[in-house]
């Protein structure tokens, strides 16, 4: 290993270098701060040994500077001060020296704490390495998983792709087979049998859509889109069923809530989770909507007096495949459509929350949209 | 005039499945697994409605329309793409003044019969 | 004197279904309409008779010459370009195809002249690539009025994406939405 001695006293430069090299240490020698710098930087030394009392430039200005340079600051610094002199240690442990040797030395000693700095250095040294390995391994982690998560999608995106053709006899001929059959037992096992294919489309054409919204590839097809009169074309388009299943509807959006968006996701998102409220309000209930204008953004608040959720399930409501336990065996749900709501706000840098005070106590969904995009 | 209908596509079961459908509705119709044998078709005479696949091995349905454009075969003829793929790739650019209509798998039997009682009025 | 009203409408993929909905009892416009469908010539005739069977107003395949009267709709025959002369005659080309196809709607849109006695509108409706993009987008810029047919109802929706990404477009609508507002916009013809 390598010690910089910084010393203008040359005698006693002479007798440390004589010690140092002793312990199996190679030894450079400057007599002054600009060398000394020019020497660290130069060398790279495992060790500076540094005179506190300089002309030109003290050895507290070297450390200082040192201390400042990214490259430099690793190298331990030891200062050689006077025997008296307190305030001179106190100061240079504070500039960041790991130790200090008394003018005139001893030179067991001057041999111990050169010692023990190298060993800290060569711990430290050690634990730079091992951090850097670490991160290594970390990035390629990431990406192996990166490179997985693609993978997934390409292979979720082809199979329901591909599930497409061997679909089509299904949804084409099932129908057919039901209106020729007079049998009351085969007509029950036929509309089960359909509800199921239904439900395979439905997964489907759902996996394929939350694939293109993961896509980077596929982008926004931005224009201005009034929230307000979006929420209301779903409302009006919803309006029987609403009132079949006995629910009234409060409409509190401002209106016009025009932000820049695409419309067909837009579209896509609020008839989801205006759905939802249906489905999961069993009667008589309220769906109440709400607009908040924030800065530069748009809260658009949905709440019901429907079943609500769990703490357990208002975590995972989000998650893809994700079905509230009793619902898992529900075939009109296919688990997908609030995380393809969550991609459609993420994909708008926005975001979304579902809260319920508990299981019986309603739901409310917020999702905040920016007014404006940023140019990609 | 007793108008034929001709589907194009390498999967057996959608061939028989369009040829259930079409046959239940009094349709005559002819059923080929390949561009290939939609072009000997052509060459034979066949004047109808075609409805063909987008994704075949060998000749694909667009190479298919390219082919028939190129000998002359079109004309009299009426094509509807039957397809698994939701974006029509940008090959069909070239041809879509002889592409009269785009049905994406899986349809219905309502949605296929929809596109034939249109289309078959304008075979010649 | 009372300002005429040119109507260009622009379908390609999925066109005569859309349109059969589009013109079904579509009530007699006071307007002059040119109707751009990329199609095989033969089934012209078919077409245009369907659509004349729908509508109250008067749908044929435009002839060399002619001069467009309201009330009627001139189907543009395949094969050929379609322009109008002083915004009123009607003159086919056999110049070559113009993105691919012939008729072109760009074509016909870009032979139109702004006058202060006409009121020009540009319609661009299902169908696959970008005929009619330009045409619209002039339209628009000799103060006419334009419209895409929205992506839900799209067959494929490439020709109206192509044109509203330019953004001079004033209306994305549905076949339904661009009938009312053209209904309202242009009136109706006494009789």
């Amino acid at each position: 290993m390598k010690v910089l001695i910084v010393d203008d006293n040359t005698k006693i430069m002479a007798i440390a270098e004589v010690h140092l090299k002793k312990e199996g240490l190679e030894v450079l020698c400057v007599e002054d701060g600009k060398s000394a710098l020019e020497s660290a930087r130069q060398e790279k030394p495992d060790l500076i040994l540094l005179d506190v009392d300089m002309p030109d430039m003290s050895g507290f200005e070297v450390c200082q500077i040192l201390k400042d340079d990214a490259e430099l600051v690793m190298i331990p610094v030891v200062f050689l001060t006077a025997a008296d002199d307190n305030k001179s240690r106190v100061r240079g442990l504070d500039l960041g020296a790991v130790d200090y040797v008394t003018k005139p030395f001893d030179s067991f000693e001057l041999r111990a704490r050169v010692r023990a700095a190298l060993r800290t250095k060569q711990l430290q040294d050690q634990l730079a390495t091992m951090n850097l390995e670490l991160e290594e391994r970390v990035d390629q982690r990431t990406e192996e998983i990166k490179q997985l998560l693609e993978q997934k999608d390409a292979f979720v995106n082809q199979l329901s792709h591909d599930l497409k053709t061997p679909l089509t006899p299904l949804v084409a001929l099932l129908p057919m087979v039901a209106e020729r059959t007079e049998d009351v037992e085969s007509k029950k096992m036929l509309d089960l049998i359909m509800n199921n294919v239904d439900y395979m489309r439905n997964l489907t054409e759902r996996t394929l859509q939350l694939a293109q919204l993961n896509s980077p590839e596929v982008s926004l097809r931005v224009e201005k889109v009034d929230l307000a009169s979006e929420i209301r074309n779903t409302i009006e388009s919803l309006s029987s069923v609403f009132k079949e299943n006995g629910i009234e509807i409060v409409n509190n959006t401002t209106t016009p809530l025009d932000i820049e968006a695409d419309r067909m996701l837009i579209k896509e998102l609020i008839h989801n989770l205006v759905s939802n409220t249906i489905k999961y309000t069993n009667g008589d209930g309220v769906v109440t909507f709400e607009s908040f204008l924030k800065d530069d953004n748009v809260e658009i608040s949905i709440k019901d007096t429907g079943i609500g959720m769990t703490i357990e399930q208002q975590k995972r409501i989000f998650e893809e495949f994700y079905k509230a336990d009793d619902s898992r065996t529900d075939r009109s749900s296919t688990g997908l459509g609030l995380t393809i709501c969550k991609r459609i706000v993420e994909n708008h840098g926005g975001s979304i929350r579902a809260e319920s005070q508990g299981s019986g106590h309603g739901t409310s969904v917020h999702f905040t949209l920016p007014i404006r995009q940023s140019e990609k | 005039m007793n108008k034929e209908i001709m589907v194009v596509d390498d999967d057996p079961s959608i061939r028989s499945t369009v040829d259930i459908i079409l046959k239940t509705s009094g349709y005559s119709i002819c059923a080929v697994e390949s561009g290939q044998g939609c072009l000997d078709r052509l060459r034979e005479g066949f004047r109808g409605l075609i409805l063909m696949d987008v994704m075949m091995p060998k000749m694909d349905g667009w190479d298919t329309i390219a082919a028939i454009e190129d000998e002359g075969l079109y004309k009299g003829n009426v094509i509807c793409m039957l397809t698994a793929v939701h974006d029509p790739c940008p090959k069909l650019e070239k041809l879509t003044e002889y592409v009269m209509d785009y049905v994406r798998k899986p349809f219905t039997s309502e949605e296929l019969l929809e596109v034939v009682t249109e289309y078959i009025e304008y075979v010649q | 004197m009372k300002k005429r009203n040119i109507v260009i409408i622009g379908i390609s993929t999925g066109g005569p279904k859309t349109l059969r909905g589009f013109f079904d009892g579509l009530p007699l416009l006071d307007a002059s309409i040119v109707l751009v469908q990329h199609m095989i010539k033969c089934a012209n005739r078919s077409l245009c008779a369907t659509l004349n069977s729908l509508t109250e107003m008067e749908v044929k395949i435009a002839s060399h010459g002619e001069s467009m009267k309201p009330g009627v709709v001139y189907f543009a025959p395949s094969e050929v370009h379609l322009k109008l002369i002083n915004n009123k005659m009607i003159q086919l080309v056999e110049s070559p195809k113009v993105c691919f196809v012939r008729p072109a709607v760009d074509v016909t849109m870009k032979s139109i002249r702004k006058t202060a006695e006409d009121n020009i509108t540009g319609v661009i409706m299902t169908g696959m690539g970008m005929d009619g993009t330009d045409g619209l987008s002039y339209i628009k810029s000799i103060g006419g009025v334009t419209f895409a047919q929205d992506e839900i109802t799209s067959v494929v929706w490439g020709m109206p994406k192509s044109a509203i990404k330019t953004g001079k477009v004033d209306y994305v609508l549905p076949p339904e939405g661009i009938r009312k507002k053209l209904i309202s916009q242009l009136g109706r013809l006494p009789g």
